[in-house]
């Protein structure tokens, strides 16, 4: 019997990722940064997974292919679209199923999921539209450290004490930043307080769809360290690590997805 | 669309237009109004043509000279129609006061619009308050007279009672397209029936009545469509006045099958019954009837009255509508989603921008709700 594969491609408003599978695991995956087109950024992010996995020369070898993401609905080969918070559920469930509670945060939302024992999706909320908390939102706030995120991670968590960063919207809060620079003081203690107050956001979001422990990450921002150690705090728990790359979970858990409809297609 | 609805289409998108067309033709004094608790009958029975004023999108500078930039969405868009003179064609306004919002939007136009007639028809705090049916019946009456006086002319009892019969022919005939459409959603998209309803707030009632009739016939003849798997759901909220919201929930999967808004079910739903003088048979409707989720209901009804409806409709679901910076639906809704929850009715409340056309997070949170009932 020839082998199947199956794909999920996660177009974001940053990046766009896509998972290949077969039928014993991750055969591929592969994360592009987002074009100005999400058919393309799809067309490239699976091409790279298609290529990466030596089996698969074109979409067509695919048995089953699931789009998620902001630009779910653009991927013209994809047979079916399924939203983001279905498919974080699937894909942290698939690595973990004795996580019960996800933070999701992308580069333009963020999102607390509850899941049920089965790993289906009891409750969730969502950041309004409201950048604070984002990966925009930390692109934005590393700028001003002139940093790229990794080395605003590594200033954060390396303060004594955190300054206390009180505004919420993103705009304001940049200001509020740059005045507390100007005022001289320490840089790493007041990335601090921006971790804080973005960890703070996140726990009141996960308050909303109830906290059952274990609780992980998943998005680009979950590779922030001195976010997930704030959370950590916050939370009082700690965050489970996730035995993939957090930012490509929306697309394996799409990738799971399409794998069971091939299965379901097949025992029907 | 259906080539049917595409004249109800073309009102709905274009009203101004339609009612300087409709003065020109028949010459009947174009009267606007705002809000589902204005008495269109005693409107119609005063000889002048009752017009739903619109919403526009884009932007409102003149409007936010008065109004905070984080106020009701349509209410600075229609002040900002008013202030640009594009309503210059009225011969009179009506604010029923049912809202904060509303209540400004009057005060300001009052001041600033200058348009020949302006009445407020004041409405009792809480319609299921005790002494409101005196109060409504009080507050129709004065608005009898004020449009008496706007319109030069004696309303009598027997204009009353035909515009009563109107008026229920044209709600039935929406009810029953309504509950047409309820048992074979494929029939019509959401959006068209939207259409439908706009348009009813908007021409001229005699022909409306004559086309909804025609619409319903040829409806009613069609061969049921196919299910498409889509699920139901019902809409509540205060209006809808994004044409595109019901195309944004086919594409997330689901197809809304009845509502609760005052562009929808709230508009017809209500017959006037003349066992007692005409103006107290008016307020009774309003007063036993649908109620608008602004201030004049407490929650708990309301929760209860969606569970029956999401029942009798087989919908799996509610969905909430909230225009953006309207406070009429965040309040309270944690109360209605409950009530709604112990009878395992789902429910999600999405607020929306003008522009539909941007709306990943909608988008995202009403397909994960749907995948989910």
């Amino acid at each position: 019997m020839d082998k199947k594969f199956y794909a999920g491609c996660d177009i974001g408003s940053t990046t766009g990722k896509a998972v290949i599978l077969d039928d014993e695991g991750i055969v591929a995956s592969w994360i592009v940064p987002r074009e100005v087109d999400p058919e393309e950024t799809a067309v490239i992010a699976l091409s790279h997974a298609m290529r990466e996995s030596g089996l698969i020369s074109g979409t067509e070898e695919l048995a089953y292919l699931v789009g998620t993401g902001y630009g779910r609905a653009e991927i013209p080969f994809a047979d079916e679209n399924i939203s983001e918070i279905t498919c974080h559920a699937r894909g942290v469930f698939l690595c973990d199923p004795s996580i019960k509670t996800i933070v999701d945060i992308g580069g333009q939302d963020v999102k607390g999921i509850a899941m049920g024992d089965d790993g289906t999706v009891m409750e969730f909320a969502m950041n309004d539209k409201c950048a604070a908390g984002t990966g925009r939102f930390f692109e934005a706030m590393s700028r001003i450290f002139r940093m790229d995120l990794a080395e605003f991670s590594s200033l954060s968590l390396s303060a004594k004490r955190a300054i206390p960063v009180t505004s919420q919207c993103s705009v304001f809060a940049e200001s509020e930043v740059i005045s507390l620079l100007a005022r001289k003081n320490p840089p790493c203690e007041i990335a601090a307080g921006i971790q804080a107050a973005v960890a703070k956001r996140c726990f009141t979001l996960l308050r909303r769809v109830g906290v059952r422990p274990r609780v992980t990450v998943t998005g680009g921002c979950a590779k922030n360290r001195g976010l997930v150690e704030e959370l950590t705090r916050v939370l009082g728990a700690p965050v489970a690590p996730l035995p993939v790359d957090p930012q490509l979970v929306g697309a394996l858990g799409a990738a799971s997805i399409a794998r069971a409809r091939c299965m379901e297609k097949a025992h029907a | 669309m259906i080539e049917q609805v595409r004249e109800f289409a073309r009102m709905a998108g274009n009203p101004l237009a339609y009612a300087e067309h409709l003065m020109k033709k028949d010459g009947k004094p174009v009267f606007g109004y705002f809000c589902s608790y204005t008495p269109e009958e005693i409107i119609h029975a005063a000889g002048l043509h009752p017009f739903r004023l619109p919403g526009t999108g884009g932007a409102t500078p003149h409007a936010d000279e008065h109004l905070r930039s984080c106020s009701c969405e349509l209410i600075r868009e229609t002040l900002e129609q008013a202030l640009e003179g594009r309503f210059g064609f009225l011969h009179g306004v009506v604010f029923p006061r049912s809202c904060d919002a509303i209540r400004r939007l009057s005060d300001i136009w009052r001041l600033r619009a200058k348009i020949r007639y302006h009445f407020d028809i004041d409405l009792p705090a809480r319609l299921d308050g005790e002494g409101s049916r005196e109060f409504m019946i009080d507050a129709l009456k004065k608005f009898r007279r004020d449009l008496e006086t706007a319109a030069k002319t004696c309303i009598t009892d027997s204009a009353m009672d035909h515009a009563f019969d109107l008026y229920n022919s044209i709600r039935s005939s929406l009810k029953n397209l309504y509950l047409l459409r309820s048992a074979n959603p494929g029939l019509l998209s959401g959006g068209d029936l939207h259409s439908i309803v706009r348009a009813c707030m908007i021409m001229e009632r005699c022909e409306l009545d004559i086309a909804l009739k025609s619409l319903f016939e040829w409806l009613k003849a069609k061969p049921a469509s196919p299910p498409d798997g889509k699920k139901r759901v019902v809409v509540a909220g205060i209006l809808c006045d994004h044409p595109d919201f019901y195309a944004l929930v086919e594409r997330c999967g689901g197809t809304v099958v009845w509502d609760d808004l005052c562009t929808g079910s709230r508009y017809f739903e209500g017959i006037i019954t003349e066992d007692i003088n005409s103006i107290a048979s008016l307020a009774r409707r309003y007063i036993d009837g649908p109620v608008c989720p602004s201030d004049l209901s407490s929650p708990g009804s309301r929760g209860e009255k969606l569970v029956r409806m999401a029942k009798e409709h087989s919908a799996r679901g509610v969905v909430f509508l909230s225009l953006k910076y309207c406070e009429s639906i965040p309040n309270g809704f944690s109360v209605v989603r409950e009530t709604l929850e112990k009878s395992g009715v789902p429910s999600i409340m999405v607020e929306v921008d003008r522009d539909l056309s941007a709306q990943d997070e909608t988008e995202e949170r009403l397909q994960r709700f749907l995948e989910g009932i």
